[in-house]
Parts: structure tokens; sequence; C-alpha cells
């Protein structure tokens, strides 16, 4: 549609083109014809003449004279046939592009009605074009406008999904924020329930201290009470005289949980003192011992010592 | 590195364990009794009437040695006659350490055979009478708990003897210190009932028994002495109208002057070594301390005091003597150096102190207290000790000692009778010693005789 203007300024250029040429053609044609006469015998007979009485010298003189003008001749000779040569060629190319330019316009002629009916059916192409355009246009319009609304729609749904995502989001962060908060809380929970529970394991530890200490205690206490029932018992049944003065014996004596003498072992020490100490466990019998395990694990071994004194 | 840990750990809990394993008791007290022994009537074997009974006498001895409180028979769950019958689970509540029990079988020319043991109860009732020991590899029995086994054939007449030797083996096989029940005691009988002899040197067993006269005389015999063999006696005697000093043997009768210096020749001591004899003499003015050299007849003074100086009485090792003397004041008792002829004050207590005397292997001396005007039997140590009072009897006097220094016999009154009392050397254990009529007085412990 908008290249037709070209396509006639171009025609009109071309055609201009050819009638300069072929005018040019003519006029050229007209010269060609003088120029290409020739006149060569008037230089070859004037030499012969006067040859015939000088020296040798001026002889050759006249000799190198005449070569040298027959070679003249020849090169211009050469020159002018040439000349013909390029003026033939020149002439040949002439009518060459002549016809070429002839077949060019042909061509072009043929070019142009071929580009004219070329336009008139792209023509009908494009109007055909435009309307299918346009129908696509129309079509595109609402395909367009429902693509539209289906965007809007969809843009819609995207805000939608987006603000729903951001809520979502937001939720999530939220969430996160909660769960980070509820998990610092928790952790500072965790943090104080560890702090509470160590300080209530300290106070534990330190009430099963007191408790082990009390029991410790009691446990001394009772072993001391034992101590001294044991002593008691025996020194009962232990007598003593005063030819064991100055005398002493070291027992080795083991005790069942029922408070039943094992063994009484002298360790060391004078044989009837030893003697007199064995029989007053053997006539105990029985030695007082704690039920509690702990307690009788304290006594259920003895290092008795008896040293007898008098005053 | 954790297994070290470990291990260390370990360790140290076996080392705690260990080191803590034991629970030390000190017993520094008992209780201060005789023990409890039971002498089970010896069981009469033969046909016929049984002969005395010989288990009364080792259980009147280990009585007498303040030491042993023989039970009843009729505190006995059984009376066994022979080891294998004891019922040991009977026996333990009566809380008895030992027991002796024997036999008496008829022998040939009215002599019996004599079995005893002495069995550990306490022993016996921890290994039921069947304890056993490895000998030359084999499990044997080992019967520990039966301590002494003899069998012995005595006359008729050696019952009472039979049963002092009894005790002195028992009394030794339980307590460690040599018995001295087979000693004797001379002391001087005072009869007023006799017209002619009043006065009598006798010699007993140490209980009283078997009673012998060495010696009659019509004026007052004193302060005997025995020689440290057993066989002599030294006494003070007037019979010469003034008192002199004889040695007699008590086997031959032979006797023997000698000391007859002007005044006191009284209160003959022998010494240790039985070489001399620690004598008191006013030959010089007031009595004093001297030794006699029995062989050369050598008098040497040993105090010189314008007080009374009485009593000596050698130590054990011969090289001091204790004395009686006035020079405080009232008497009390000093203790001479033979070597030096120091003197240095013994007793401190009460309102005098007399008569006193060593105990052997015992840095203690026996003495006659008076306190508050009543005179006892009284012990204390050597040095800073404190004063025991032994006994309760009245006005007691010329304590002597047993030669194991467990028993001291004295003269004491009963019943406005002089008579001899024996007390344990603890106190324990007190006894008149039964005599004849008439009254006893000084009495002197033998040394051991067998």
């Amino acid at each position: 549609m908008s290249s037709r203007p070209y396509f006639n300024i171009a025609l009109t250029l071309s055609v201009i083109l050819h009638i300069v040429f072929m005018g040019g053609l003519f006029l050229g044609s007209l010269f060609e014809d003088k120029k290409v006469k020739p006149m060569p015998q008037a230089s070859i007979d004037k030499p012969i003449v006067k040859a015939a009485v000088v020296n040798s010298s001026d002889v050759q003189k006249q000799v190198d004279k005449l070569k040298k003008q027959k070679i003249d001749q020849k090169n211009a000779e050469k020159k002018r046939q040439d000349k013909l040569k390029r003026e033939k060629q020149r002439i040949k190319d002439l009518e060459r592009q002549r016809k070429k330019k002839q077949a060019e316009k042909v061509a072009a002629d043929k070019a142009a009605k071929q580009s004219r009916q070329k336009a008139a059916k792209e023509k009908k192409i494009a109007d055909k074009a435009i309307k299918q355009a346009k129908a696509k246009q129309k079509a595109e319009a609402a395909k367009a406008k429902t693509a539209a609304n289906e965007r809007a729609k969809q843009e819609k749904a995207a805000a939608d999904a987006k603000a729903k995502r951001i809520a979502a989001d937001k939720a999530a962060k939220l969430k996160a924020e909660k769960l980070r908060k509820e998990k610092l809380k928790r952790q500072q929970e965790a943090k104080v329930r560890a702090e509470q529970e160590a300080m209530i394991a300290e106070q534990m530890a330190a009430e099963q201290t007191q408790v082990n200490q009390a029991r410790q205690r009691r446990i001394l206490s009772e072993i001391e009470k034992y101590t001294l029932l044991i002593s008691a018992a025996i020194q009962r049944h232990w007598t003593t005289d005063e030819s064991m003065k100055g005398k002493q014996c070291v027992l080795n004596i083991k005790l069942a949980p029922s408070g039943t003498v094992f063994s009484v072992k002298p360790i060391s020490g004078d044989r009837f003192v030893c003697k007199s100490a064995q029989d007053a466990v053997y006539k105990a019998n029985t030695l007082p011992v704690s039920k509690d395990p702990q307690v009788y694990a304290k006594l259920k071994e003895i290092n008795l010592t008896v040293q007898p004194e008098f005053n | 590195m954790k297994l070290l840990t470990k291990l260390l750990c370990i360790c140290g809990a076996v080392v705690s364990l260990s080191s803590h394993a034991a629970l030390d008791i000190v017993i520094t007290e008992g209780v201060d009794s005789a023990r409890k022994i039971a002498v089970v009537p010896f069981k009469w074997l033969g046909t016929g009437p049984r002969p005395s009974p010989i288990s009364d006498v080792v259980a009147s001895d280990l009585r007498f040695s303040g030491r042993f409180s023989p039970t009843g028979k009729f505190s006995m769950p059984q009376t066994p006659a022979f080891s294998k019958d004891i019922d040991y689970q009977a026996w333990l509540p009566t809380q008895i350490e030992a027991m002796v029990i024997g036999t008496i079988k008829p022998y040939s020319d009215g002599r019996y055979i004599v079995g005893f043991e002495l069995i550990d109860v306490l022993r016996g009732q921890v290994t039921g009478g069947k304890a056993q020991m490895l000998n030359g590899g084999q499990l044997v029995s080992s019967n520990d708990h039966i301590l002494e086994s003899r069998e012995t054939v005595i006359s008729a007449t050696e019952f009472r003897q039979y049963g002092h030797r009894i005790s002195d083996i028992v009394y030794e096989k339980l307590t460690g210190d040599r018995g001295a029940f087979r000693t004797k005691i001379a002391y001087v009988l005072v009869d007023r009932a006799n017209p002619k002899y009043k006065y009598r040197l006798m010699i007993a067993d140490f209980d009283g028994h078997n009673e012998t006269e060495i010696l009659r005389s019509k004026e007052p015999l004193m302060s005997p002495s025995w020689s440290p063999d057993g066989t002599k006696l030294a006494y003070a005697s007037f019979e010469n109208r003034r008192q002199q000093i004889f040695i007699q043997d008590i086997y031959t009768q032979k006797r023997e002057k000698v000391s007859s210096y002007r005044g006191i020749n009284s209160a003959p001591k022998w010494s240790p070594d039985g070489k001399s004899l620690a004598i008191v003499l006013s030959k010089d003015g007031n009595p004093d301390v001297y030794t006699l050299h029995l062989a050369t007849q050598k008098l040497t003074r040993i105090t010189k005091n314008r007080a009374i100086d009485t009593e000596p009485s050698w130590s054990p090792d011969g090289k001091n003597l204790l004395f009686t003397s006035e020079r405080g004041g009232k008497p009390q008792i000093y203790q001479v150096n033979l070597q030096s002829k120091r003197i240095s004050r013994v007793t401190f207590e009460g309102e005098m102190n007399l008569g006193g005397s060593y105990i052997p292997n015992n840095d203690q001396i026996v003495v006659v207290n008076r306190t508050r005007g009543k005179y006892h039997i009284a012990k204390q140590a050597l040095k800073f000790g404190s004063l025991q009072v032994l006994t309760k009897t009245r006005l007691d006097e010329s304590p002597s000692i047993a030669p194991n220094g467990s028993m001291v016999i004295y003269g004491t009154m009963h019943r406005g009778k002089q008579v001899l009392g024996l007390v344990s050397i603890d106190g324990r254990f007190k006894a008149r010693l039964p005599v004849s009529e008439g009254e006893v007085k000084a009495p002197a412990w033998s040394p051991f005789i067998f």
C-alpha cells in the first residue's frame, strides 16, 4: 500500500535514463568515422633520397634516426591500432549496454506490469488481510476482552492469591513469630524451670545431704549406742582380776546380723586376759546388733581391746 | 583412663572398706568378780562307802582364791563324770566358764584311782565338744575344750592333798598363775584351857586342815617364819623366861637358838635366799632392825632410831626391808635399802599402819591399817598408791601372804576369840579358817613346798 509511490518514481527515472543513453549512443557514432582514416606514405619516402653521400658516423646517425623514426612510427601505429581497438570495444560495450538497457526496459516494463499486477494482487491480499486483520482484531479484541476479563479474573485471583499469600505469609510470619515467641517463652520457661529445678535439686541435694548427714549421725549415734550396748554386754560378762593389771588383749569379733557371735579370735595380748575377754564374749553369746543393715555393717566386725584398769 | 579411674575408685572403696571394716571398742572395766566354775562331785565308781569327797576340796580351794566362784551342786543342770557326757547347751544359761569333772575308782591295797578332766565349757559350747583340727594332713578331733585330763593313784589319806593338787592344776590352767593350794601355814595356838602347855606352834594346810603340832611351850611363842625351802621355822620363844629366837626343822624337830641378846629378840623373818634372818633387837636401847647371817652369826644393824623399829619383812629380791616404825610419832611402814641403808616412808593413810609385807610379783604391800580406831588388813601400791582395805573383821593383825600373792592369812578377833582369817588379795573372798579350840595367832604362810 505504502510502496506504490516509490514504484512510479522508479519507473519514470528508468525511462528518462534510457532516452539519454540512446541519444548519447547516436552522437557517438557520428564522430567516430573521421578519426579512423590513416596516412602512413609521406614519412617513409623522404629518408631514402638523402642517404648516399655522407660519412659513416653520419650514416650511423642517420640510420639510428631512421630506426628511431621507424620505431616511433611503429609505436604510433600500435597506439592507433590500440585506440581503434579500444574504440571498437567501447562501441561494442555501448551497444551491449543499450541492448542491456533495452532488455532492462522490457524487463522493467514487464516487472512494472508484474509489479502492478502484484501490487493489485497484493492490494487485494492486503485488503483481505486488513479485513482479516480487522476481524482478527475484533476477535482479538473480544479475545483480549475475554482475556482481559480472564486476566482481570486471574489478576483478581492472583491478587486474591497474593492477598491470600500475603495473609498466609503474614499469618505464617505471625505464626512463626508466635512460634518463635512461644519457643522463646518456652525456652525462657525451660530456663526458668531448669533453674528452678536446679534450685530444687540443689535444695534436695542439700536436704539429701542433711538427711544423709542426719542418717550418718543417726548411724553414728546408733553405732555409738550399740558400741555402748556391746561394751556393756561384754563388760557384764567379763570377769576381771587384779592379776590382769597392766595387761591387755585385742580380740577380733565377728557378728551375724542376729548378733550371734561367729568368731572370737585373739589378735594380740596376754593369753589369760584374752581368754577372759573371749569367755566374756562367749558368755554374752549374742551381742546387741541393730536391725538397720547400715548400722549392722559397721558392727559386724569388732576389734575389741580390753585393758583392765585398777586403782 | 576411665577404667583406671574406676579401678582407683574401687581400690579406694576397698581401702575405705577395709579401714572401716572393724569397729573398735575398748573396755577397761569388767566385773571385778569371781569366775563361775563348776566342780562337779566326782563319781564314785566303786562299791561300798564312798571315800571323802575330793571335789569339795577343789571347790573350796578355788573359792578361797577369790578368783573363782564354784557353783553349788543344786545349780548344776547335770553332773557328768566324763567329758563325753556333757550337754553343753544345758550349761549355757549357767554362765559357767569351766568345769571340773572326775571319777574315783577303787584300786588295789585300799588305794584309789582318781581321774579328772578340766573342761572349757564355753569352748565346748562353741564347738559342741567336737572341734576338729588338722594333724598330719588329717582331721582329728582336737578336743581343745578339754584343758586337762589326768588319772592318778592315791592312798586314802591323800584325798585332801590330791584335791589341792587338782586345785593347783585348775588354777594355773585358768589363770596362768601358780596355785598355792598345797602350801602350809604355821601359827601359834594358844589354848588357855590346857593347864600345862598353853602355847603350841602348829602347822596346817593353808585351809586349816591337817593341823600338826610342831612345838608346845608353857611360855609364849611368837612370830613363826618359814625358811624359803619350807623345811624350817624360825620363831621367838619366851621358854627360857626371856625372848630368844630359834630355828626348828619341822621334819626332824631339831632346834637351834640363833639369837639371844639382851632385851627383845623378836620378829624373825627369813631372807629369800635363806641365808639370813631379819630380826628385831633392843640390845642397843630401842628396838631396831638387824640382819643376822645364819652361817656366820654376823649381826648387821639396819636401823638406828630412837623410836621403835620392828616387824621387818624382806622384799622378794632380798634387797629391801619393810619395817614398822614409830619415828614419825605413830607407827607407819618404812622401807630400808639394805645396801644404802636409805629409809623411805611408804604408808601415809590412816592413823597407823603396821606389819607390812611385800606381795610377790606385784609392787604392792599388805599392811594392818588403823583408821578411826579400827584395824583392818589393807593393801597399797609401794609407791603413790592409795590404800585398799581388804577385810571387815575386827582387830586384824599379822598378815601373811601366800607365795603366789593370791591370798592373805591373818589373825583376827571373832566372838571374842582370836582366829585365823583368810582373804583373797582382791578382797573378794573372806573366810575364817576352821581350827580347833583355842586362839590362833601369828599365822605365817609357807613358801611353795611342792
